[in-house]
């Protein structure tokens, strides 16, 4: 019993403990599983969910939610499309042009918040549904697929024949995200915010300033997210983002990141990432219907709510042992 | 049966962070009125949350009419027939008179169907039992604050409770009202309804109590007493107590000391009564008021977070106008701390490090903008040795410390902006006596090394002990200013005196 509280209390052997075990049972149950093919196209789909989950962090950080990653994603999407087969841009400018899509639309989403006075849940659920209108709108439901050769091939280069090229791209945005979060001021201050706002704002945080930054990081990594879709598929899609949602969330909670806002876990949310993915692959090997993921997503993000229900509580019992042993 | 209604043994409860009630005991008789009184923050709210099951004890024992009890939800309490009233109003702003008298009934789920006529009849009856006239029809929206006080005694009491809890039921009422409230305690009193009743207003203690409790900082101080064997001074000095254990600091001399922060006639869009002071340097100014005297808002006009409107604000003589908290400390080196730890001033998941960086933020940050935290680390280190905060290393969670500690950490937070202003807000609620002391000798440091304090606290003895001049607030206006001469005796008659003036 100790060993398990040492467990949940330590953040990252929650989800690495899992890693282990379900990639044992993989490796041996599934003849497929360890095959260069399988392994390339797990590999392959860890980017999109780790940083689909890390633009979900920013927010938890703040104590907040981005339900609209997905419609963030998509519409970032339609805006590469268009400069990159309408206009026909160099593929660099197209790249800015989607992150300042996401950043617009995290922008959009952080001013509404701090200076509207509706509810947050309800702003964040109207821009899903609004920013993937205008996506339906703008392109009449049409993908984008006359997308330049060197940028479709990007999306499938196996370096050493078994690691996608876009998994260093994750990797890179993993790092800086660290670097942002822990050697940053803003990483200080989204954490300040999140904790306690009232106190960030009497430790002279600007609050506003602070949430409307997140909310803006949040929604490039989104955008960021979707390129690297597009890039794979080799097409604009309109339903890129459509199942980021839940996995947004599911993903770093399981690497130790409090919903109630305060404390992330970036490193942790990296390998939440590769957690869902083994997940999925494991319900495609065991040959389970592919209509299952979406129950399994639900149990999962349940269990994950309550390892952290139950983090949070051993920290409360921790204080008060503490107050026991002084007096 | 058994001569006591209600017994509470060896009562502990712990918060995160506070011991919030020691070894407590004590018991009602039945058909008595019993007072329990202490100074704010000696655990009586804990005690009645206790009694009425909206926490459970960490340790001891309730006893309801000789039988052990757990009480562990606030239903459960009213099925043992304990009526509670809470300091704070617990109506229901879109329910009438009689569904906000009946709402006990519908969610204990004694009646499973709502009888509009019945729950009229029986919420005219419970009115009449209280004293009170109402339309059961009525909305409660328009309803004085005395009204509704009585209101909430009638829903207390409308399952027949054989003990009601009132906590400071006459805080924010009328004195026609409170005197009306009186009678119908009395009157519950001779139907043999046991009460317990909390008040900081001694008179109506003295007029209506038959045995009263004290209690202070989460212990019993001795044995319940009879109310007759009590007076004024000897309960205060009960409640009190701890005047001879706290340092009295010496006089001294502000003739010749410039002022460094001086308002005329300040007022906000919250607060329209213009206020004036003057604060000198290496001064400590004590700001004393009640619970809702308006000081805390004062301090906030001050501090920029509910900005000025009318009058001027002088900071070493010069006109400011300060717009925000981070221009108070950024620009004119004026800190607030805060009355709530827990809510305004800690992040209490974060280590005691983190907290302090976020606000030396300028300190710790290298020239491109990256955070050392080494500096931070090293920062923490020198604040944990001279405020002597103890932890095991800066490194533990702020929750997981005692109030005082927390305490410290948000004076080492205040300090990191290296402030020649400090308001600190009711320093010592919640924090037992030796750590008072502490915080109290490191505020008299601060202000031998120059720098001008704003005490602000309801805590008398606290004040005079402390400070070098006493402003007396009330109804959001100052009332007086005194020089301290440091002995409690005769400032507490006059700071008495011109709140009553």
């Amino acid at each position: 019993m100790k060993k398990v509280k040492q467990l949940l209390q330590a953040d990252l052997s929650s989800v690495i403990v899992p890693i282990i075990v379900i990639f044992a049972i993989l490796a041996a149950t599934s003849e497929g599983f360890l095959s260069s093919y399988n392994m390339y196209s797990v590999l392959q789909s860890v980017p999109i969910f780790v940083i689909v989950g890390l633009a979900q962090m920013v927010v938890l950080s703040l104590g907040q939610m981005n339900l609209a990653v997905g419609s963030i994603g998509v519409l970032s999407s339609v805006v590469f499309g268009i400069a990159m087969q309408k206009w026909g841009l160099p593929t660099v400018v197209c790249i800015i042009a989607a992150c300042g899509a996401g950043l617009l639309q995290g922008y959009l989403q952080g001013i509404m918040v701090t200076k509207s006075g509706i509810n947050p849940f309800i702003i964040s659920l109207a821009l899903l549904s609004l920013y993937k209108g205008l996506a339906l709108v703008i392109t009449s439901g049409q993908p984008f697929s006359q997308l330049s050769e060197g940028f479709k091939t990007f999306g499938n280069i196996k370096v050493l024949n078994l690691f996608p090229a876009t998994i260093f791209v994750a990797v890179l945005v993993g790092v800086t995200m660290f670097i942002v979060i822990r050697y940053r001021k803003l990483g200080k201050k989204l954490l300040a915010c999140g904790s306690n706002g009232v106190a960030a704002v009497y430790s002279g945080v600007n609050y506003d300033k602070t949430v409307i930054a997140g909310h803006c990081l949040s929604g490039v990594l989104c955008a960021v997210a979707a390129i690297l879709q597009v890039s794979r598929f080799g097409s604009v899609q309109l339903s890129i983002g459509d199942d980021w949602m839940l996995t947004s969330f599911v993903v770093p909670v399981l690497g130790g990141t409090l919903l109630s806002g305060g404390k992330v876990n970036v490193i942790g949310t990296f390998l939440g990432g590769f957690l869902m993915v083994l997940i999925n692959n494991a319900i495609v090997l065991w040959g389970v219907s592919s209509y299952a993921t979406n129950a399994a997503v639900g149990i999962i993000l349940l269990l994950a709510y309550e390892v952290d229900r139950m983090r949070k509580k051993m920290m409360t019992n921790q204080a008060k042992n503490a107050v026991e042993k002084e007096g | 049966m058994s001569e006591y209604i209600l017994e509470l043994e060896s009562i502990t409860k712990i918060f995160p962070g506070v011991k919030a009630l020691d070894d407590v005991s004590f018991k009602i008789k039945k058909g008595e009125i019993h007072a329990l009184v202490g100074e704010n923050g000696a655990g009586k709210s804990t005690l009645i949350n206790i009694i009425s099951g909206v926490f459970e004890p960490t340790k001891g024992q309730v006893k309801v009419d000789g039988r052990p009890e757990k009480i562990t939800n606030p239903g459960k309490a009213f099925d043992l027939g304990i009526g509670v009233v809470h300091q704070e109003r617990n109506l229901i702003d879109t329910f009438n008179v009689a569904e906000n008298i009946c709402f006990m009934d519908v969610s204990t789920g004694k009646s499973k169907l709502i009888d509009k006529e019945a729950m009229k009849q029986k919420a005219v009856k419970d009115m009449e039992r209280v004293g009170l006239d109402l339309d059961p029809g009525q909305g409660i929206e328009e309803l004085t604050s005395g009204k509704k006080q009585m209101l909430e005694i009638a829903r207390a009491m409308c399952m027949d409770s054989k003990v009601l809890l009132l906590d400071e039921p006459t805080a924010s009422i009328s004195l026609t009202e409170a005197d009306q409230l009186l009678k119908t305690v009395k009157q519950l009193r001779e139907e043999g309804v046991s009460i317990i009743y909390i008040s900081h207003k001694l008179e109506e203690i003295f007029e209506i109590a038959d045995s009263i409790t004290v209690i202070r900082d989460g212990k019993n101080v001795g044995q319940t007493l009879p109310a007759s064997s009590l007076d004024k001074d000897k309960l205060i000095e009960l409640m009190v107590g701890r005047k001879h254990v706290i340092e009295t600091y010496a006089n001294r001399e502000f003739e010749s000391a410039p002022v460094v922060l001086e308002a005329d006639e300040i007022s906000s869009k919250k607060n329209t009564i213009p206020k004036s002071f003057y604060l000198k340097k290496g001064e400590i100014l004590g700001w004393y008021g009640l619970v809702g005297a308006g000081r805390t808002e004062f301090a906030r006009e001050i501090i920029g977070i509910d900005p000025v409107r009318k009058g001027t604000l002088k900071v070493k003589g010069q006109e400011v106008k300060i717009g925000s908290y981070e221009e108070a400390f950024q620009k004119y080196k004026i800190c607030y701390i805060s009355e709530n730890r827990k809510e305004e001033g800690l992040f209490l998941q974060h280590s005691i490090t983190d907290n302090i960086g976020i606000i030396a933020l300028k300190e710790i940050c290298s020239r491109g903008g990256f955070i050392s935290y080494k500096k931070q680390d090293e920062i923490t280190e020198k604040y944990k040795k001279s405020l002597s905060i103890k932890a095991k290393d800066i490194f533990v969670e702020t929750a997981s410390l005692s109030g005082g500690n927390q305490q410290k950490i948000c004076i080492a937070k205040g300090l990191c902006v290296n402030p020649e202003i400090m308001i600190i807000d009711e320093p010592t609620v919640g924090i037992d006596v030796n750590t008072k002391g502490e915080i109290h000798s490191l505020i008299y440091e601060l202000s031998n090394q120059g720098i001008s304090v704003i005490v602000i606290s309801s805590d008398m003895g606290e004040l005079v002990q402390l400070a070098d001049r006493i402003i007396v607030f009330k109804d959001h206006e100052i009332k007086g200013e005194l020089e301290n001469n440091k002995d409690y005796g005769s400032m507490s008659t006059k700071v008495m005196g011109s709140i009553l003036l």
